[in-house]
């Protein structure tokens, strides 16, 4: 089955060469999509070192200042709030086990 | 009487007060999910899916049911109020709908969706308690080959409906296969594709990849370019119909409902084509179908009973043969499956508190949608304006917990990513994360009912084709994918895409 499906999808991209098309590439902003999947990346990986709570805190306050600009003042409300609210629902409603870190919390 | 004991038994477990809160909480996330663009009902359900972990599988199903259906109430309100469908199932809902807004006719347009939804959510639970138990019976003659063509014509039909090009979904079919078959060999569990990474042993989770692609890769195009989000104000009064749209809408309404469950059920239909169905009809139907488009009330109430209507018939073919049709009920199963029970024609017999909990609470959740979302749809669209900056940092931030908290896995976030940006770059290049998700999903039950066919005929293919029921799949399927080869016409594809 593994080589039928093999198979099948080298004939399909082959057939799909010839109708190849090309895209007018626009302006765009390539670097937010770096900079979301490079910072989700890190999120995950110091999860179990740096603990949920900073680490989600930082998270918002990067994604609010660096991909839609705003300034510093919305970003760390909007990073505590959200860090707040996330506690509340995954810690204490939900009782899920996020990892708290070197810090204990 | 047996049925309406059942139901009665189904009813006694919907309305226990936290079957009610979960039910409420699943109506009011599925609205919250329709009402927004960018976030479809596959997201929020591979994102509340985890969270379920702790609470009975009946009381899941009842809170990840009344997420898909209730996105499709969700959806009409912004459909009508600001020409933006929250979801693919209404965009059909724009051409009259929002004509219809601009008459000063929102309140009757609101109206006759919600109505229309919640008759045709009533009228269709009925087909589904007779329907899905003389299915599942029949299915009790299904042995592993008849399930593993049954499966392969699933695929088919799926493949045949893909909005983009054939082959495009062909590939994504094959690309689901072979990622379904990370992971320890079900039979001999020898590991295959897992290059000692020990996340990949227990193959790649199907929360993490739907996450990726629904959710994640709508944010990356989102933020690619400056969202711009123009909300017009329109002031809605008297959401009641009138007897005039009522005499006109109950045709719609009736026809919409079963046009919509019985395409519901076929693979790969999903809810979106049996709206363009519905509205193709209504206008041939109607006598002044020139006036379609510029706010028909036919026009909205024929698909939004549709699209509700097979939201319902989706679950037909999960709960009585266990195989799942699209992307939200392939979730559902996932979630039957990670509760221990056996989806499957024996799955009404062995846990009929889960049938018939989840079929009392369509009816409950049904009547809880219509009475929350006619008074509320000004909070709805207030929603609407939370700029999307906040929005999108929210739902990437639940997107990695709930990808985590599957396994406590800090890896499986690291997979979550990368289809994240697989499902970017599908996007960008017109390729369906549908029949992936599904292929994914029946990749390994596909391969468990070929490999015990195989222990069945001692290594011979001929037993997919000598018994009956299992050939004629077979045949079918073959059929339906040359067809559009042979036929070169494709007319039903493109007619059902240009909704006329």
């Amino acid at each position: 089955m593994l080589i039928l499906s093999l198979v099948a999808l080298f004939q399909s991209m082959a057939r799909k060469k010839k109708v190849e098309k090309t895209a007018p590439q626009e302006l765009f902003r390539w670097w937010n999509i770096a900079i979301i999947l490079a910072a989700i990346t890190a999120y995950a990986l110091s999860l179990e070192k740096i603990g949920f709570l900073i680490n989600t805190f930082l998270f918002m306050c990067l994604l609010l200042k660096v991909v839609e600009p705003q300034t510093w003042k919305t970003a760390i409300i909007g990073g505590l709030i959200t860090t707040l609210a996330a506690n509340l629902v995954f810690n204490v409603v939900f009782r899920t086990q996020i990892p708290k870190g070197i810090f204990g919390f | 009487m047996g049925v309406f004991n059942d139901l009665f038994f189904g009813f006694h477990i919907a309305l226990q007060p936290m079957n009610l809160l979960y039910c409420f909480f699943g109506v009011l996330v599925g609205t919250l999910v329709g009402v927004l663009p960018g976030v479809g009902p596959a997201a929020a359900l591979s994102l509340l899916l985890p969270m379920t972990f702790y609470v009975p599988p009946v009381s899941t199903i009842i809170l990840l049911a009344g997420i898909a259906y209730g996105a499709m109430y969700g959806g009409s309100t912004t459909s009508i109020l600001v020409n933006i469908p929250g979801e693919a199932a209404s965009v059909v809902t724009c051409l009259d709908g929002y004509q219809m807004a601009r008459k000063g006719r929102a309140g009757p347009a609101l109206g006759i969706a919600a109505f229309g939804s919640f008759i045709a959510g009533t009228i269709t639970i009925f087909f589904l308690i007779f329907l899905a138990p003389t299915l599942a019976n029949f299915a009790l003659k299904f042995g592993p080959p008849e399930y593993f063509t049954l499966m392969v014509l699933g695929l088919s039909i799926m493949v045949y409906l893909a909005r983009g090009s054939i082959v495009n979904a062909l590939i994504m079919v094959c690309f689901g296969l072979i990622l379904g078959t990370v992971g320890l060999d079900p039979m001999t569990g020898s590991p295959r594709f897992v290059y000692k990474i020990i996340t990949l042993m227990d193959g790649v989770g199907l929360i993490q990849v739907v996450i990726g692609l629904f959710g994640v890769s709508e944010v990356l195009i989102n933020v690619e370019t400056i969202f711009k989000q123009e909300i017009f104000e329109t002031k809605v009064k008297g959401l009641l119909p009138t007897r005039e749209d009522w005499r006109r809408s109950l045709g719609p309404i009736g026809r919409g409902s079963v046009i919509g469950f019985f395409l519901g059920i076929i693979p790969g239909m999903s809810v979106v084509i049996p709206t363009f169905v519905s509205y193709a009809i209504e206008k041939r139907l109607s006598k002044y179908p020139e006036k379609f488009g510029t706010g028909m009330i036919e026009a909205v109430a024929g698909p939004e009973s549709a699209n509700n209507a097979a939201s319902t018939g989706t679950l037909v073919p999960m709960l009585s043969l266990g195989i799942p049709t699209g992307a939200a009920t392939a979730l559902l199963l996932g979630a039957l499956m990670i509760h221990g029970l056996r989806p499957g024609p024996l799955l009404i017999k062995e846990s009929p508190e889960v049938f018939w909990g989840l079929v009392a609470s369509l009816y409950v959740g049904n009547a809880m949608l219509l009475v929350l979302n006619l008074p509320l749809i000004g909070l709805w669209v207030k929603i609407l304006k939370i700029p999307y900056h906040f929005l999108f940092s929210i739902i990437l931030l639940l997107c990695i917990i709930g990808s985590y908290i599957t396994n406590n896995n800090p890896y499986d976030v690291i997979i979550m990513v990368v289809f994240g940006l697989v499902g970017y770059l599908m996007k960008k290049f017109n390729y369906e994360a549908a029949p992936l998700v599904l292929a994914l999903v029946l990749g390994p039950m596909m391969e468990r009912a070929f490999q015990r066919s195989l222990l069945l005929s001692e290594g011979g293919f001929g037993i997919f084709f000598t018994r009956p029921i299992s050939a004629s799949f077979l045949i079918l399927a073959l059929l339906i994918l040359l067809s559009p080869l042979l036929l070169r016409k494709r007319r039903l594809r493109e007619d059902l895409r240009a909704g006329d």
